[in-house]
C-alpha cells in the first residue's frame, strides 16, 4: 500500500527536473574552510580555492562584491587570483592593501592582499562598468563533442575587434564531466575576453550536475554598462519554480533599461513540428509574455545547432548553437558565433553571425 | 487486469475459434510475455502454441526497433533539421508506439481467456449522441490552478462527428474550450455497425485556451488523421485489442493581455501524433467500454511534454490511461490520467443516447 503514495510524491517531483539546480545556485559564491569565509553578492563568482593564504575566484559576471572573512592578523598577506575577469578589472576594498601581481594571460588577474582587519568589503569591476553607450559582446553555444577545436572559434573572437565578452547559451561539453569542464577552462586561457554562460542540457550528463562547480549558477543576472544581463537555467526544458520568482525580481531591476535574456532551450522553437524548446508550450507563452512585458530588449538561446533569427512576441530573439557539435543539416551555416552591438540607451543596434570555417 | 476480464465460462457460438488452453498455460504464458517477452516480443503465444500470432509480434518489434533506429539516427545525422524532422520524427513515434503496442499485444493475448464469448462477435456502432461531465486535476509546477470542470458533448450526424468540450478551472482564471469536427472516413458509424473496431477519420479542431491568470491566451487550429486496427487482424488471441494512432498539424497563435503594456502576438507550430494500445471491456461492462494506454505527442495540453533530464528534455509528450466504463446502454463512467509536465487525472460520468 506505500507503494502508492511513494510513485505519486515520485510523479510530482518529476515536475520539478531543475529544483535541484536552483538550490545549488544558491550556494554558488559562498564558501567557509579553515576559518575563512567568503560571501559573493548574487553569488556572481564560484570560489573555487578557499584557504588562509590563496584564494581563487572564478568570475560569472564582470562586477561583483563580496566580503572575505579572515581570521588573519593585521599585516597578514593572501594570495588572490580571479579567473575569467574583465581585464580592464579592477579589485577595490576598504581597510585592505592590494597589490596587482603582472598576470599571465589578460583574464586572470592575481592580487596580493595585506589584511589590516576583518570583515573585509572588496569589489571587482571593469573601469567602465558603470557607464552606459554601446559595446559589443559575442554568443557562442553547443561546442559539445568539438571540445578539442574550439580554440580555433576562440582565436577568431579575439580577432573581432571591440569584443568585451563572450555569452554563452549552454551545452559548453558532451557529458559535463570534470573532465570536459576542465578542459572548457583550460581552452579559455586562449580567449582574451571572459566568458559568461548558463548551462545547457548536455551538462546534466553527470548527476548532481558538476557545472556549478566550475562556471557557478545556472541562473543568475548582472549589470554591464547599465544594460542587465540575466541568464536563466532552461537545460530541463522548463525553467524551475524558484527562477521564476527570482526572474520577476530581475525583470523588474531591469524594466527601465535595456535588458538580454539568454538561456540554452528556447521557450519555442521557430520549427515548432521539431520542438527544440520547452516541454510545455503553456509554460513557454507564459514566459515568452513576461519578458515581452518587461520591456526585454533581445533573447538568445543556443540548443539548435544552427542559426536562427526571429521574434518573440516582437523581442528579437536569435538561436546560435554553432559551437561545432553536430549541425543542422541542409542550411550551410556551420559553426560559427554572433556578435551583437547593443547600447544601454537604444538597445540592439546590429548583429552578424561570423562563420569559422569558411 | 486482464486475467479479471475472463470471469464467465465459454459459450458455444457457431463461428467460435477452438478453445484457449487452460488458466495454469496462459499464467506461465502471460509470465513469458513479460520475461522474456519485454525482449522478445511474442514469446506468450509461444508458450500457448500459437505461433503464427508470437512471430507476428516479433516482427512487429522488429519493425518498430527499426523504425526507432532509423528515426533516431536520421535524427542524429540531420541534426534534427527542419527540412526533415517531420518525417523522422513521425518514424520514431510510431516506431515506439509498433515495438510497445507489440509488447502489449503478447500479454493480453496471453492473459485474456475470454476469448470465445458472445462479445467477440458483436456488431457495434457509436451512440448517436454522449455527453460527458466530470472533474480534472491538474498538478503543474508552473500554474496555479489545479481543479478543472470538464464537460464534452458528441453529436453524430451520419458520418460526422461535432464534438465540443471545455475545461474550466474553478476559480475561473483558466479555460481550455475545443471543438472538434470528424469525418469517418472508414469504420462503424451511427447506423452502420461493423464487428470490427477499425475506423479512419479526419479531425479538424479549434481551440482556444484562456490562461487569464497569466495574461494569455493560445489559439490554435490543427488538423489530424487518426485510425484504429482491430487487432484481431493479427491473430484471434487478440480479438478485443486494439491499436490506434493519429498524426496531424497545429498552428497557434497566442495573444497577450497584460495590463496597461502592449503586447506582440506570438505564432508558432505543432507536430501532433497519438500512439494508443487499447482493450474492448466486456464480461459486466456494456458496449462501449474500452480502456486505453496512450502517447500524445502534444505539448500544448495541460499535461504538455514530458520533463526528462539530458538530451531528450522538451522533445517527448506525455504518457496516460484512458478508460471508459457503461453500465448498460446508457451510462457509463470514465477516468483518465495523464504525465508530462504536469499531472492530470480525473473521472466523468457519460450518458449516451443512440444505441450503439
Amino acid at each position: 500500500m506505500r507503494t502508492i503514495p511513494g510513485l505519486a510524491l515520485l510523479l510530482v517531483s518529476c515536475l520539478r527536473p531543475a529544483e535541484d539546480r536552483s538550490e545549488r545556485d544558491l550556494e554558488v559564491g559562498h564558501a567557509s574552510r579553515h576559518g575563512v569565509s567568503l560571501d559573493v553578492d548574487d553569488g556572481l563568482a564560484v570560489v573555487r580555492e578557499l584557504g588562509r593564504e590563496r584564494i581563487v575566484l572564478w568570475a560569472s559576471a564582470p562586477a561583483w562584491t563580496f566580503t572575505l572573512d579572515h581570521p588573519g592578523a593585521a599585516g597578514d598577506g593572501v594570495a588572490l587570483e580571479i579567473h575569467n575577469a574583465m581585464p580592464d578589472g579592477v579589485l577595490g576594498g576598504e581597510g585592505v592593501t592590494i597589490e596587482e601581481l603582472p598576470g599571465i594571460v589578460s583574464t586572470r588577474k592575481s592580487y596580493r592582499l595585506t589584511l589590516t582587519g576583518s570583515p573585509l568589503r572588496l569589489s571587482f569591476m571593469p573601469a567602465n562598468a558603470a557607464r552606459g553607450g554601446s559595446f559589443r559582446f559575442a554568443l557562442l553555444s553547443d561546442v559539445q563533442e568539438a571540445l578539442d577545436r574550439v580554440g580555433d572559434i576562440f582565436e577568431r573572437i579575439n580577432a573581432e575587434p571591440d569584443v568585451s565578452f563572450l555569452f554563452g547559451a549552454g551545452d559548453l561539453t558532451e557529458q559535463g564531466t570534470h573532465e570536459q569542464l576542465q578542459q572548457y577552462q583550460d581552452e579559455l586561457l586562449a580567449l582574451n575576453v571572459p566568458y559568461y554562460t548558463t548551462l545547457g542540457n548536455h551538462e546534466l550528463g553527470q548527476s548532481p550536475s558538476l557545472y556549478h562547480d566550475y562556471f557557478g549558477r545556472g541562473s543568475f543576472s548582472f549589470v554591464y554598462r547599465q544594460v542587465r544581463f540575466t541568464l536563466l537555467d532552461s537545460a530541463s526544458a522548463t525553467l524551475d519554480r524558484a527562477v521564476w520568482d527570482w526572474l520577476d525580481g530581475w525583470l523588474e531591476q531591469g524594466r527601465n533599461g535595456v535588458h538580454v535574456v539568454s538561456m540554452h532551450i528556447a521557450p519555442i522553437d521557430p520549427s515548432g513540428v521539431r520542438n527544440g524548446s520547452f516541454a510545455s508550450r503553456a509554460e513557454a507563452s507564459k514566459l515568452i509574455g513576461t519578458l515581452a512585458a518587461a520591456g526585454v530588449d533581445l533573447t538568445v538561446y543556443g540548443h539548435v545547432h544552427s542559426y536562427y533569427a526571429f521574434e518573440n512576441a516582437g523581442i528579437p530573439a536569435f538561436i546560435s548553437g554553432g559551437g561545432g557539435a553536430v549541425p543542422e543539416r541542409f542550411d550551410d551555416v556551420g559553426r560559427h558565433f554572433v556578435v551583437f552591438d547593443i547600447d544601454s540607451q537604444d538597445g540592439l543596434l546590429a548583429s552578424k553571425v561570423v562563420q569559422v570555417d569558411d | 487486469m486482464l486475467l479479471s476480464l475472463s470471469a464467465q465460462a465459454p459459450a458455444a457460438e457457431p463461428d467460435a475459434e477452438p478453445s484457449r488452453p487452460g488458466s495454469g498455460r496462459r499464467v506461465l504464458a502471460t509470465g513469458a510475455a513479460l520475461v522474456p517477452g519485454v525482449i522478445v516480443h511474442g514469446s506468450g503465444h509461444y508458450v500457448l502454441g500459437e505461433t503464427e500470432t508470437g512471430n507476428k509480434l516479433l516482427l512487429a518489434e522488429g519493425i518498430g526497433a527499426g523504425m526507432v533506429l532509423g528515426g533516431g539516427l536520421g535524427l542524429f545525422l540531420t541534426g534534427a533539421s527542419r527540412h526533415t524532422v517531420l518525417p523522422l520524427a513521425s518514424l520514431t513515434i510510431f516506431g515506439a508506439g509498433v515495438f510497445t503496442s507489440a509488447f502489449l499485444a503478447d500479454i493480453y493475448g496471453s492473459a485474456a481467456s475470454d476469448l470465445d464469448e458472445p462479445w467477440s462477435h458483436e456488431w457495434s456502432a457509436p451512440a448517436r449522441f454522449e455527453s460527458e461531465l466530470g472533474y480534472r486535476y491538474v498538478n503543474s509546477a508552473v500554474f496555479a490552478y489545479s481543479d478543472f470542470v470538464f464537460q464534452r458533448f458528441e453529436l453524430w450526424l451520419g458520418r460526422t462527428r461535432i464534438e465540443p468540450s471545455l475545461w474550466s478551472s474553478f476559480e475561473g482564471d483558466n479555460a481550455r474550450y475545443r471543438l472538434l469536427l470528424s469525418g469517418r472516413l472508414l469504420g462503424a458509424y451511427p447506423g452502420f455497425r461493423h464487428k470490427l473496431l477499425d475506423f479512419v477519420e479526419a479531425e479538424l479542431g479549434l481551440t482556444h485556451h484562456r490562461y487569464a491568470a497569466d495574461f494569455f491566451e493560445r489559439t490554435t487550429l490543427e488538423g489530424s488523421l487518426r485510425g484504429r486496427w482491430d487487432l484481431r487482424h493479427v491473430g484471434p488471441s487478440l480479438r478485443g485489442a486494439f491499436v490506434e494512432g493519429s498524426l496531424g498539424y497545429a498552428r497557434n497563435v497566442t495573444s497577450f493581455d497584460f495590463p496597461g503594456v502592449n503586447v506582440e502576438s506570438d505564432y508558432d507550430d505543432l507536430l501532433l501524433a497519438t500512439m494508443a494500445f487499447g482493450i474492448r471491456l466486456r464480461g459486466p461492462a456494456a458496449i462501449g467500454s474500452e480502456v486505453m494506454f496512450f502517447y500524445d505527442h502534444r505539448h500544448d495540453d495541460f499535461a504538455a511534454g514530458m520533463l526528462m533530464e539530458g538530451l531528450g528534455g522538451g522533445v517527448g509528450g506525455h504518457l496516460g490511461m484512458r478508460g471508459r466504463w457503461f453500465f448498460d446502454e446508457r451510462f457509463g463512467v470514465a477516468a483518465e490520467s495523464m504525465f508530462g509536465s504536469a499531472i492530470v487525472a480525473g473521472a466523468s460520468i457519460l450518458v449516451r443516447e443512440g444505441s450503439p
